[in-house]
């Protein structure tokens, strides 16, 4: 069964957030909330400087704290390619996700649900990529399945360093940054 | 009947009517427009407040059921009643506050048919459905003493233990399950107060306020409708509590040195203060007031004591749910006035209706039908067999205590109430 996940090369992205509005078009994400959005991370002290920039988003984590937590099963697991997504009539909108997520990836939607980041499974089903990776314009972005050792993705993780983010999260995210 | 106007029905009615109007603008307008809360700050004082402590201060209920139906404790008999109506306002107050916060309140009944057993906020979900009913039935028998339903009463006594039991172990899972919510909140939550002995904590603190909050309450009762207190029963109440305390403050020192937290005490940060604050008005003081007999077994110094406990909780239940998440949001909270507007009015209300259940209803029945039985007046009928719980006692609109729409009425306050309810079994 595939389980999809994401490799993001930090070293090509430049912040441009073409990611972020590609997301907001595509799942008509209302104004004033965003399912993806650019992290600038800047370590170091002068002379010793490095900035990272992260397309970041729902890391559709293998033990989500959304999906354990939630009172009706509205946050689940799919079957197709194991995203994590909300059942919006399921929803009673008790917020417990949003408070247990580490990545702050989760808002509640003007109509009263949580909402987040689906993988685009709609276009996924479809052969298509997701929309932040498609638009991306230096290509940064790598959707696959990390079941399998043929991906693209698969092959990216085993040649290139890669970190997550809040690893000591315990809640095992599935997008990765390859430094 | 005439309706006085005094200063605090007039208070009421401006708290009412801002909230409703705050009520209004949430159901029409959204969250967004009615309160501070954000993604960043998903849960507010609607949580922290209405909710956690709602539901502990309403633990008299279940202490002191256990205590009387199944420890046979029979002597805090005379405060089963108010500390259960206690109870029942409390979760009916906290039922309401969800449709509040709820993001679509029009599904909280999801939970009953969509199960998520791994979900702590589905068993918060059927703890309090469950318990309310629960507290429906232990409150019941007041209306049915008061309509004079004997069938249905004998029927509801019948059941009593079973339904005791039932209140018993859901509140405990309850009490526990609104700390264990905020366990999936590690890395957020400030650790003086993340601990995976949260639901201990929110249990045994809950036994403590419990207590407190029906000595609280039988003294402020007394002020209004002038019932006499047993102040014996208090006292022995007072020393639960400290029991409770002292067992509470005694675990979260072990976890906060095992985790390596007393470092974040100090008055350094709002944490540390809101902390210092937290156990010195909430622990410390009443533990050492109580633990003084002298102190314990004056009407003055329990009354402070407790009051100090139930501040002190409302204190902890408000830097679990508030303060202690404010830092890792990057987000400052503080409730819009739209949002402390339906507590205040949830708060008022609860009042409000105590003090109509009080007036109306055999609350206080104990006292008041010991009392009465040994005048000739008393209309009183035995139910069963055994005396004195199974009265079914009849309150007509015309005596004194039900017709006195305030604290007026001298001969209330003349009946030697305390002398009468220490005779009876």
């Amino acid at each position: 069964m595939a389980r999809f996940g994401m490799a993001i090369d930090t070293r090509r992205c430049v912040g441009c957030m073409d990611c972020v509005a590609a997301c907001k078009t595509e799942n008509d994400v209302p104004e004033g909330f965003n399912r993806d959005w650019i992290t600038q991370e800047l370590r170091g002290r002068f002379p010793t400087l490095s900035l990272e920039i992260r397309s970041e988003r729902c890391n559709h984590c293998d033990d989500a704290p959304c999906v354990s937590c939630c009172p009706t099963g509205a946050s689940h697991v799919h079957p197709f390619g194991q995203v994590v997504l909300v059942d919006h009539e399921a929803c009673i909108g008790c917020k417990a996700c949003v408070a247990s997520c580490p990545y702050g990836a989760r808002f509640i939607h003007p109509e009263g649900y949580a909402d987040k980041c689906t993988f685009c499974i709609h276009r996924v089903r479809e052969g298509q990529d997701p929309a932040c990776v498609a638009v991306c314009p230096t290509h940064c972005m790598h959707f696959g399945d990390l079941d399998d050792p043929n991906s693209e993705i698969s092959a990216l993780l085993a040649s290139r360093a890669h970190h997550a983010v809040l690893p000591e999260a315990g809640t095992r995210p599935r997008i990765f940054y390859l430094t | 009947m005439k309706v006085r106007f005094g200063f605090w029905r007039i208070v009421l009615g401006l708290i009412l009517a801002s909230g409703l109007f705050a009520t209004i603008v949430r159901f029409t307008r959204g969250l967004g427009a009615s309160t501070n809360l954000s993604d960043q700050f998903p849960w507010g004082i609607w949580i922290g407040f209405d909710i956690l402590c709602g539901v502990g201060l309403a633990a008299g209920g279940f202490t002191l059921t256990a205590a009387v139906h199944i420890f046979r404790i029979e002597r805090f008999k005379s405060v089963v009643r108010p500390a259960v109506l206690t109870a029942f306002l409390g979760y009916l107050l906290v039922v309401f506050a969800l449709f509040f916060d709820l993001g679509k309140p029009w599904n909280i009944w999801h939970p009953l048919v969509m199960w998520n057993p791994h979900s702590v906020m589905f068993e918060v979900a059927w703890c309090v459905m469950l318990y309310t009913m629960v507290l429906g039935l232990e409150f019941s028998p007041m209306l049915w003493e008061k309509l004079g339903w004997t069938k249905v009463l004998r029927a509801v006594k019948q059941i009593t233990p079973v339904v005791v039991i039932m209140g018993v172990i859901l509140s405990t899972l309850h009490q526990s399950s609104l700390g264990s919510l905020f366990l999936i909140t590690p890395g957020k939550l400030h650790p003086l107060w993340y601990s995976p002995w949260l639901p201990v904590f929110f249990f045994l603190s809950s036994i403590a306020v419990g207590c407190s909050m029906v000595i609280f309450e039988s003294f402020l009762s007394r002020r209004a409708f002038k019932h006499e207190i047993d102040l014996p029963v208090l006292v022995d109440l007072g020393r639960v509590a400290l029991v409770a305390l002292v067992l509470y403050a005694e675990l979260r020192f072990l976890d906060l040195q095992s985790r390596d937290a007393l470092q974040f005490i100090g008055f350094g940060t709002e944490e540390g203060r809101l902390f210092i604050l937290e156990i010195a008005l909430g622990i410390a003081a009443p533990v050492l007031m109580l633990a003084i007999p002298r102190i314990r077994k004056n009407p003055g110094g329990l009354f402070t004591a407790s009051t100090l406990i139930v501040l002190g909780f409302v204190l902890n239940r408000l830097n679990v749910g508030i303060t202690g998440l404010q830092a890792s949001s990057g987000v400052r909270y503080f409730p819009s006035w739209m949002e402390l507007a339906v507590t205040i009015s949830l708060v008022g209300a609860g009042f409000a209706i105590f003090g109509l259940a009080v007036r109306h209803l055999p609350v206080f029945a104990e006292e008041v039908h010991s009392a009465r039985a040994s005048r000739p007046l008393a209309t009183s009928t035995v139910v069963g067999d055994v005396p004195c719980q199974r009265v079914r006692w009849v309150w007509p609109g015309n005596s004194p205590v039900a017709s006195a729409s305030g604290s007026s009425s001298p001969s209330v306050g003349s009946d030697s109430f305390i002398s009468a309810s220490k005779g009876r079994i």
